[in-house]
């Protein structure tokens, strides 16, 4: 398990010719989680969701403010990070996928197999990416992220290209395995639905970047899509989407671009 | 018989005729697939390029017929290289073709050594890049005769000449290649290597170089090619021995059978190494394609 800390996080990309300004994506954004929680980052498309996660991983740095990832021991944390398209070496089989991100001691197909046994993959070790579905790929990628035994899980919209009933089967799949793995986890989804099934806390992230909300669900698991009381919670955050859409409109974008502008200057 | 009733019925046949229709019925099939596959359709282009040959070779007296060349051919098998005795090693066709592959492959083992760090390096630092950019061009634009004349000028009829020639000429096309081939690695794979802190020796090894396999194996495919031709071309203007030097020889004694007999010699020695170790290794690095449909795979039935 983990602790994820991030204060103020800033973060501007060069503007795409040089007579526009600054892409802010995120605005400073401040956050904090540890231990055994899976929290879901939800928000419009375009609020800096993947920005952030692709900065907690490494991926890309902040412009401004911090992040600390620590693993619980105040060690550094191993990451996972299950992508939204499953970013698998096609010319690896399936097996040397789960291999490739391993450390030196841990490089063999006897340590990797429980992993893929997992998630209901035993046959298809020698098989290669391209035989497979997508969501059997993405399968891999999600075995991939549990086989380096992560301290912090990050999964970017894993489920998003998938077919309602495979994404349905992943999302029950991805619960017992939580429960059995019991890692820190941080979810990023664009489904409000989806993020009351599986967390139990949202944090919802308004256009530019910027916290807007952040809410505990206290349900019990094993929780279905058609449980009534996750209804009822997925009714209650969709009219906190609402009230910031109403937010959004009152503030009026066209006045408020000029204090965005002095803010990136 | 047909009853009254069924005048539209054409008569049956015998059962034993039925079998019989059938297995001409299937042989058809077969002939057909064997007539439509990619083999036939290779042997009838090589078949046609040797009757075409050999009708050439009859209309016209500058032209030697494929008998001709292949009798001249084993006329130089028996043709000792040094003393008076011909053995399957000492005689014109392997002494000489030997030399012009041992040319051909020092001078591409400095343009793979070269050619493959430098591409990698420019197309992975813009600094690289910026620094060689021209360098290349100039070598690229400059022909490879151009550096065969200049390397007998300035290292003589050693084997120098060649090699240098080799390595001039065909390293700039290998780089270019590379260089193409490292700007189309896969940024999302290298993101989920870089999330993953994959070591460097464990990405260059597992994503760098099978990503940039296709245009390796493309770029080491040209500069052989042209390897090849520019060592001929070498030793066609300046050594005292080779298949490009005997090529000349034939040339200058106006023998057709000659000049034709090296050129097929020449033509077939890279058609085989090609064939037998380049396309061996083009597929063996992309055996992970396997059947997918749209990686130019044969399609059933066509052998």
């Amino acid at each position: 398990m983990a602790l994820l800390k991030a204060e103020k996080v800033v973060k501007e990309f060069p503007p795409p010719t040089k007579d526009q300004p600054v892409v802010q994506a995120l605005a400073g954004i401040d956050f904090e989680m540890s231990g055994k929680s899976f929290v879901s980052m939800v928000g419009p498309s375009g609020c800096g969701k993947s920005t952030f996660l692709n900065i907690v991983s490494g991926i890309e740095t902040p412009s401004s403010g911090s992040i600390e990832v620590k693993a619980d021991d105040g060690g550094r944390a191993k990451l996972g990070y299950v992508f939204q398209d499953p970013r698998l070496l096609p010319w690896r089989t399936v097996l040397d996928n789960l291999i490739y991100v391993q450390p030196k001691e841990n490089k063999s197909a006897e340590y990797v197999q429980p992993y893929l046994d997992l998630v209901g993959l035993s046959g298809f070790e020698k098989m290669y990416p391209a035989h497979l579905s997508g969501g059997m790929q993405q399968r891999v990628g999600i075995a991939r992220a549990f086989s380096v035994e992560p301290d912090l899980l990050l999964m970017d919209e894993p489920f998003s290209h998938l077919d309602a009933i495979t994404a349905r089967t992943m999302r029950e799949e991805l619960q017992s395995i939580w429960e059995q793995k019991k890692r820190t986890v941080l979810f990023v989804t664009h489904d409000v639905l989806e993020a009351v099934q599986l967390s139990d806390r949202i944090i919802i992230l308004e256009y530019g970047g910027r916290n807007f909300a952040d809410i505990p669900v206290d349900l019990p698991y094993p929780r279905l899509q058609t449980d009534p009381a996750v209804a009822t919670m997925q009714a209650e955050i969709l009219q906190v989407f609402e009230d910031m859409e109403a937010r959004r409109a009152e503030l009026d974008p066209r006045i408020a671009k000029p204090a965005e502008s002095a803010n990136t200057a | 018989m047909s009853s009254g009733s069924d005048v539209a019925t054409a008569p049956r046949e015998p059962l034993g005729d039925k079998a019989a229709t059938q297995r001409t019925a299937a042989a058809m099939e077969r002939l057909k697939a064997i007539v439509l596959s990619e083999r036939a359709a290779r042997w009838t282009a090589r078949l046609s390029l040797i009757l075409i040959w050999q009708l050439v070779g009859e209309l016209s007296d500058r032209m030697p017929t494929p008998v001709d060349t292949f009798n001249f051919i084993i006329d130089e098998f028996q043709r000792p290289f040094e003393g008076t005795e011909a053995t399957w090693w000492n005689n014109q066709v392997v002494q000489n073709t030997y030399l012009t592959v041992e040319r051909t492959v020092l001078g591409m083992f400095w343009v793979i050594a070269i050619g493959i760090p430098l591409g990698y390096a420019m197309g992975t630092y813009w600094r690289a890049q910026a620094t060689f950019t021209d360098i290349i061009m100039v070598g690229l634009a400059l022909p490879g005769y151009i550096w065969a004349l200049l390397s007998l000028m300035w290292f003589g009829f050693s084997v120098t000449a060649p090699v240098f020639t080799v390595a001039v000429s065909a390293t700039p096309a290998l780089v270019v290649f590379v260089m193409r081939g490292t700007l189309a690695i896969p940024r999302e794979l290298r993101d989920m290597s870089h999330a993953y802190e994959v070591p460097f020796l464990e990405r260059f090894r597992h994503l760098v170089l099978p990503s940039m396999a296709g245009a390796v194996i493309a770029g080491v495919r040209l500069a052989i090619l042209a390897g090849w031709g520019l060592v001929l071309v070498t030793e066609w203007f300046g050594l005292p021995d080779g298949a490009g030097q005997q090529s000349r020889s034939w040339y200058d004694a106006a023998n057709f059978d000659g000049l034709m007999g090296w050129a097929l010699i020449i033509i077939l020695i890279i058609i085989v190494f090609d064939r037998g170790v380049i396309e061996r290794i083009d597929k063996r690095a992309h055996k992970w394609r396997g059947n997918i449909e749209g990686f130019g795979t044969k399609r059933e039935g066509t052998g």
